[in-house]
């Protein structure tokens, strides 16, 4: 059989600043595993292509992974929003979003997940406290056949194995608590032999603890193996295992059809790929900066209407300032005016009031103009000096005139300067 | 900080669009606004130290002929109000030579109950010992 029809898993994680990646041929009889490689996180660049050479030297391929974050949970109800598998009936895991970043993931398998797997043959009715130990992390779930009751993840690091046992001994007090219900059974996973850790939970819980020790590379293989475990991955596929296979076999020894099969293959295999970085260009590039991963499509729209939201507040209390800036300013500027105009009306009704006080019973007004800026004025006196005086008391300088009439009256003109 | 880093690309273009347009056009605005607010509530209290009427004071109408004559016609016996260029009207007003203080009186409101700004220039005339007053109004 050639590379191109073996269906491989190409398992990967990253513990502190390494990245370990391992590959295994799937047969019906079991995986066959190869070396583990082992990569610093400086040379990412170097894994990745490790990575894809891998997948264009077998096109038949799963990338798997686990995620090891610590703010996954399960629960009763699938949540849209974020990302979730399903483990069994009515209990899913659940965690924010999927951060692979820029490696090739296929499946992307929780710790939960791998834990539901490997005991759910032995759950019956009683209580079971399955604990998987990863990353330096306790990941625990009280379970029973039917259902997951409870999870919780423990961080280990800096802790002596007494202080992981107690809090162990603590999780399992608090969720008596609430659920009056104690584990009397405990079954662990653990990656990383750990036979101290092991009997000090032994001694500090009293408990019979069944313990399987297993790779995390071999845990992920098995769980990439079948398609009732990979329905169990956070990233959603719709392809089937088995019909890869029998795809690929049924093209087999059938030369001319190669390109077609090497098509239908990339074709079934591309639904369900995190990233295919190989054939990227700039174009799409640019256009995967601006969307979402196929796992994160459901909550797409609420996402989209979410980010939108800052935008939008910011847009309503601009166009409300903008409107109140616009109206303050008309105000402002109708204010400007009847200001001035009141200066106005003020200054001419002084004037008008100073010009007839001045004449007052030494003359009789004809005509006159008056403004801010100069008066003149025409009419018949009686009081020559009285009047002179009285103007020019007003206005200093102006020039008044008098000129005698036929009828015996006195006609005065006088102009301010 | 993981939080943030887990908000997507496309959130983070928005958030700093809206970044953007809050630094340069919503603040501005914003404090352009409070400022001529401060102007504004200046400008009123100067007009009400040049405001001399009594009772109630009430906000400047739009000018309006009807309303101003009948108005005016209160105090004078005679008033006319035409319509000229440039939006102006000439009135003119026909008193008693007595009544040039209630004439004085009246200037010192129209800006304040119209919205109208008086010409600088104001024409007195006999006529039939009656006094007439013409002058400009201008709406603002």
């Amino acid at each position: 059989m050639s590379n191109q029809q073996k269906y491989i898993t190409i398992t990967h994680y990253k513990e502190r600043e390494f990245y370990f990646l391992n590959y295994a041929i799937q047969t019906n009889d079991g995986f066959i595993s190869k070396e583990i490689e082992q990569f610093h996180e400086s040379e990412k660049e170097k894994f990745i292509e490790r990575i894809k050479s891998l997948q264009r030297e077998f096109p038949n391929n799963q990338v798997v992974s686990i995620s090891l974050v610590a703010n996954q949970s399960i629960h009763q109800e699938r949540d849209r929003n974020r990302a979730s598998a399903e483990i069994f009936s009515n209990n899913f895991v659940i965690q924010d979003k999927i951060d692979v970043g820029s490696i090739p993931t296929t499946l992307y398998f929780s710790p939960f997940a791998i834990l539901y797997q490997q005991y759910k043959g032995g759950l019956t009715d009683e209580l079971k406290l399955l604990i998987g130990y990863f990353d330096r992390k306790l990941f625990m779930m009280f379970a029973t056949s039917d259902k997951i009751h409870q999870s919780w993840i423990i961080g280990t690091r800096g802790l002596t194995e007494k202080q992981i046992a107690e809090r162990v001994y603590k999780s399992m007090q608090a969720y008596y608590k609430i659920s009056y219900n104690f584990a009397d059974h405990l079954d662990m996973l653990v990656s990383d032999e750990s036979p101290k850790l092991l009997k000090v939970l032994r001694e500090e819980l009293s408990l019979h603890i069944e313990l399987t020790q297993n790779s995390i590379h071999n845990l992920l293989h098995d769980m990439a193996s079948s398609d009732e475990k990979v329905k169990n991955s956070y990233i959603k596929t719709l392809k089937k295992i088995e019909s890869i296979r029998e795809i690929a076999e049924s093209k087999m020894g059938n030369k001319q059809d190669e390109f077609k099969r090497q098509h239908i293959l990339d074709e079934k295999l591309d639904d369900i790929k995190l990233v295919n970085d190989e054939k990227k260009g700039i174009l799409e590039t640019v256009k995967g900066l601006f969307s979402s991963s196929p796992s994160e499509e459901g909550s797409f729209m609420t996402r989209s209407l979410t980010s939108t939201l800052p935008i939008l507040a910011v847009f309503a209390m601009g166009g409300f300032f903008h409107l109140q800036n616009e109206d303050i300013s008309n105000k402002l500027s109708i204010k400007d005016s009847q200001i001035v105009a009141q200066h106005t009306n003020l200054a001419l009704a002084k004037i008008s009031d100073n010009v007839f006080l001045a004449m007052g019973k030494n003359a009789e007004l004809k005509k006159a103009i008056l403004s801010t800026k100069k008066i003149d004025i025409k009419g018949i006196v009686w009081g020559i000096e009285p009047l002179k005086n009285s103007l020019n008391e007003v206005y200093a300088n102006g020039k008044f005139d008098i000129k005698p009439l036929e009828n015996f009256m006195t006609e005065f003109t006088f102009k301010s300067k | 900080m993981n939080k943030i880093k887990n908000i997507s690309l496309m959130s983070k273009v928005w958030f700093v669009i809206a970044l953007l347009i809050l630094l340069l056009w919503v603040i501005p605005t914003m404090v352009s606004f409070y400022k001529k607010q401060k102007i504004y509530d200046k400008k009123v209290q100067e007009l009400q130290v040049l405001d001399k009427r009594e009772g109630v004071h009430s906000e400047a109408k739009n000018f309006h002929i009807g309303l101003f004559k009948k108005d005016a016609q209160r105090y004078f016996s005679s008033v006319e109000v035409n319509s000229i260029a440039n939006n102006a009207y000439e009135v003119e007003m026909l008193m008693e030579k007595s009544q040039i203080q209630v004439f004085n009186a009246f200037l010192k409101k129209i800006s304040l109950d119209y919205a109208v700004a008086l010409e600088d220039n104001l024409l007195f005339k006999e006529v039939n010992d009656s006094m007439s007053v013409k002058m400009v109004l201008k709406p603002y």
